[in-house]
């Protein structure tokens, strides 16, 4: 008997850190727990993070943990009660959804219905524009699709190209003129069939330089609907978000207050079940706009759990077994700031160019309030062919001066050594004096670009550094090995 | 008789300049004094370095030293003679040959070898970032080799297709 009555075992099916993260709440809760590992993974922190591995091969890795029917047969073959998709590949794939649940098998994460309807961009917009939420200006193609780019062009310069089915910034174009209009929508269209099987597109108004606000959302199958807080997740490159933090400085609590009551109430009347995270986008002037919802666990879920203590994944499967919330919206108390920087493989000083590599050396950060989240380790080969998130450095505060300084120090505790990491680039975010105001919007990385490039090294720095690396260079010393008095080659340098 | 090594994209020159296990190193022809002793976990070592002791943590994998230093990654690279020799000689970019600008993963191909192309035709799309890159013909050519399939992945530099000239070509055919 597990401490969650009716699930006695959980498939994870994903790979890499959110497996270590759900079988880390499996294990505390006594369920048992199973993973989907691809042989390029099978010795992996994921891999062994869970009590049993289930082998699954594709045409490429990504392919493996895409193949849905695979997935289902494996679930009922070692006799999972839930599947639990973590974030990215199939968690917002309601087919998938449903061949779990008509297998018989529980499936943590929302109704398939609710992710068709709130997962899908274009019906998501739709139904908050009928509850008479404030939406920006959008075409969608699929509407008309011979007058699409006229329609586009009507709402406006600089529009956003988005895949309707899309998610994570991927398959996004601005376009600035009319002369990237074509262009920028077939680019789209490939993209978002790419990514997601589903060619569907649409246009919307660009905000510049918005902060991105997001609400963090729990609801039971037994109607109880309630908010854990926003997140300000404004610090992206190319829309991807690389430090998110909660609460959103700045911001009033009656302006909070509104957009999480409108997160509530979004999801109230779609009828969602489970975690799930409505986005908003915050102009300059406080106008907010529903952007989307992502019917799953996030990546930045940990700064929500810092600030409440509340384990979303605990509470995502006690949702899925049918429990009734433990607490109600009085009783969730908010303490102290919460920030993550997402560690990637990347290097920021060459233009954020990929970085690959084996992986020499990991040394996560620890100490109190910082919690490291990775599912990598010494000795695993970084390769382009999953996302480049290495690992998430989570830190809490008692106020967000505190928990910028943990994280500053914990990034600079955190060591990983063979592929180049963003990790530096990260710190000096932090350390931007705008960022400690409190002043972040979406365009923050390119418009201080500049204070964000990689500081000169002082003369001795770089003295150091060569001097670690010859003493570490095999050729180097058993040349000094081999030549008794060294002062007799050289003497080019001397004066 | 130095050795080169490359650090944040410029070159320097470290010399040996004394005794065997604590050196003195002329580093671009300043003397430093170094040491770095070993610790009881694995990467991690002390630098003694002009009188200061400070924890430096290192991983090396041939001429690449990673060295953790106050707080920072770096990446340090030893040239050697040879290297630097073959880079010298290496036609740079070599107009027949595409390389990868960063690594990724091809997501299409749309010639076969032996296709003739026409300058700016598009021969291949690669993913890197999440963004989609066409690689096109810098010029009117025939297509002497593919490196890549659809789907495999590559690194920074990796040759992705080799051109040759048409009527080059053309002698050798049938």
């Amino acid at each position: 008997m597990t401490l969650v009555p009716g699930i006695e075992k959980v498939l994870i099916a994903n790979r890499g850190e959110i497996v270590v993260r759900v079988a880390s709440t499996l294990r505390r809760l006594e369920i048992a727990s199973a993973a989907i590992v691809h042989p390029e993974e099978a010795d992996s922190p994921a891999a062994r993070a869970v009590d049993e591995t289930c082998p699954i091969d594709g045409e490429t890795p990504v392919a493996a943990y895409l193949d849905a029917e695979r997935i289902v047969e494996i679930a009922l073959r070692i006799g999972a009660d839930a599947v639990h998709p973590g974030y990215g590949f199939l968690s917002e794939n309601a087919d998938f959804a449903e061949a779990v649940e008509r297998a018989g098998i529980r499936w943590i994460g929302p109704t398939p219905a609710s992710i068709r309807l709130m997962g899908d961009k274009i019906e998501s917009r739709r139904f908050v524009a009928n509850l008479g939420y404030p939406l920006t200006p959008s075409a969608n193609e699929e509407d008309a699709p011979s007058d699409f780019a006229e329609r586009a062009q009507a709402i406006g310069f600089p529009l956003l190209i988005k895949p309707s089915a899309g998610g994570g910034g991927k398959g996004m174009q601005i376009v600035r003129a009319e002369d990237e209009l074509a262009p920028a929508i077939e680019l789209a269209r490939s993209e978002a069939e790419r990514y997601f099987k589903d060619g569907r597109i649409f246009a919307e108004r660009y905000i510049d330089e918005p902060r991105h606000i997001e609400v963090q959302i729990l609801a039971d199958t037994h109607g109880h609907v309630l908010h854990l807080g926003e997140r300000d997740c404004s610090i992206q490159r190319r829309f991807q978000k690389l430090i998110e933090e909660t609460p959103a400085p700045g911001m009033e609590r009656e302006l909070r207050d509104r957009i999480c009551a409108q997160a509530v109430g979004i999801a109230r009347a779609a009828g969602y079940q489970s975690a799930g995270t409505v986005e908003f986008i915050l102009t300059p002037k406080g106008e907010f706009y529903f952007l989307e919802m992502n019917t799953r666990l996030q990546v930045e879920h940990p700064i929500t759990e810092m600030v409440t203590g509340i384990d979303l994944v605990e509470e995502q499967i006690r949702i899925a077994a049918g429990e009734v919330l433990s607490f109600v919206q009085e009783e969730i108390r908010f303490e102290g700031a919460a920030i993550e920087c997402r560690i990637c493989a990347e290097d920021p000083d060459h233009d954020f160019r990929p970085a690959v590599g084996p992986l020499l050396l990991v040394r996560p950060a620890d100490g109190l309030g910082v919690r490291f989240d990775s599912g990598i380790e010494a000795g695993q080969t970084v390769s382009t062919a999953f996302d480049p998130m290495l690992a998430k450095v989570i830190v809490h505060g008692r106020d967000r001066n505190e928990a910028i300084r943990r994280a500053r120090d914990a990034l600079e505790r955190t060591v990983i050594l063979g592929c180049v990491t963003n990790c530096d680039f990260l710190g000096r975010i932090l350390a931007h004096p705008e960022f400690k105001a409190g002043s972040v919007d979406t365009g923050f990385i390119p418009t201080h670009a500049a204070d964000l490039a990689r500081p000169s090294m002082s003369r001795e720095e770089r003295a150091a550094l060569l001097a670690v690396a010859a003493l570490s260079n095999r050729d180097f010393l058993e040349r000094v090995e081999a030549v008794p008095e060294p002062y007799a080659s050289i003497g080019a340098w001397q004066n | 008789m130095g050795y080169d090594f490359e650090l944040q994209d410029r070159m320097s020159v470290v010399h040996p300049a004394h005794g065997k296990k604590n050196f003195t190193l002329a580093i671009d022809g300043r003397l430093f004094d170094a040491r770095l002793v070993p610790t009881q976990n694995d990467g991690e070592f002390v630098l003694e370095f002009e009188g200061n002791r400070e924890t430096v943590f290192v991983a090396t994998r041939g001429d690449v030293h990673f060295v953790h230093f106050r707080g920072r990654a770096h990446r340090v690279e030893a040239i050697n003679a040879l290297l630097q020799a073959q880079r010298a000689a290496a036609p740079s970019g070599g107009a027949e040959t595409l390389c990868a600008p960063m690594p990724g993963v091809v997501v299409e191909v749309l010639v076969e070898e032996g296709d003739e192309v026409e300058a700016g035709q598009r021969l291949m799309t690669l993913e890197s970032m999440k963004l989609q890159t066409p690689i096109v013909a810098p010029h009117d050519a025939r297509v002497a080799e593919l490196c890549l399939q659809a789907g495999s992945s590559f690194d920074q530099g990796a040759v992705l297709v080799r051109l040759e000239a048409r009527d080059e070509a053309e002698g050798e055919a049938e």
